[in-house]
């Protein structure tokens, strides 16, 4: 049987308060890994690694969202337009091309041009 | 659908106590993250699971996790975030005796380890 996983079911602990609390549970992964039909079979603990990295993805990516609302001469509020710009911005998270609209990503090439 | 891929009420929460207190964040912008949080485990799950049809495995293991995060080449913060993850959590699990691999760490020092990494991870994500 798997072991239970390590974080809490649901609670929002973010990664930098342990190493295995986790902001997405492993529970989670797994039903998200099981929707990609191509996937047979992943262990739990191969989830965690999965939520782990996912957790360090998300502060990584929130941060620069950040960055991208102070460098506009914002405090107040996170908008979709700063998370659309640093995937917009960055070569690496081209696989988001999906989620992110062509069109946003179109305004920012021309933006930074 | 709230049943597969990940809250956004916990993705929120937590973006909240990455940042100044004052600062909130637009619905739309959350659930763009939380978008892009369920892609990114698609992708390096495929990636695993790629890596573990190379090694005629039938399930996905926790190496083939950290291999795919090396071949995505995303950083070595995300290696060591999740090896120190991994390590801390067997030290849990296996109280009795010293586990093969054990890295040495005490769950402090991993605890240390995994802060430290992770502002290096922010401060890397924001100068890039």
């Amino acid at each position: 049987m798997d072991a239970s996983p390590a974080g809490s079911e649901g609670a929002a602990s973010p990664g930098s308060k342990g190493p295995t609390a986790l902001i997405i549970t492993v529970n989670r992964v797994k039903n998200l890994v099981k929707e990609d039909a191509e996937i047979k079979s992943i262990s739990t603990e191969a989830c965690f690694a999965v939520a782990k990295a996912t957790e360090l993805f998300l502060e990584g990516l929130a941060s620069k969202a950040a960055a991208h609302m102070q460098a506009a001469g914002r405090a107040d509020s996170l908008e979709y337009a700063d998370v659309a710009a640093v995937v917009a911005e960055s070569e690496a998270l081209d696989f988001l091309g999906d989620v992110v609209p062509q069109t946003v990503k179109a305004a920012a090439l021309l933006a930074s041009a | 659908q709230d049943d597969v891929g990940l809250p956004r009420t916990t993705v929120q929460k937590s973006i909240k106590e990455l940042m100044p207190k004052e600062m909130r964040i637009a619905g739309d912008a959350s659930e763009l993250l939380v978008q892009c949080c369920n892609q990114f485990v698609h992708l390096v799950s495929t990636q695993a699971n790629d890596i573990s049809e190379r090694e005629k495995r039938s399930t996905i293991s926790p190496e083939h996790v950290v291999k795919a995060l090396e071949e995505l080449e995303f950083g070595p913060q995300y290696l060591e975030a999740v090896k120190a993850g991994l390590d801390n959590k067997e030290h849990r699990e296996h109280k009795a005796g010293h586990k093969k691999g054990d890295s040495g760490l005490t769950q402090e020092q991993l605890i240390e380890l995994q802060q430290k990494l992770f502002e290096e991870a922010r401060a890397a994500t924001l100068s890039g």
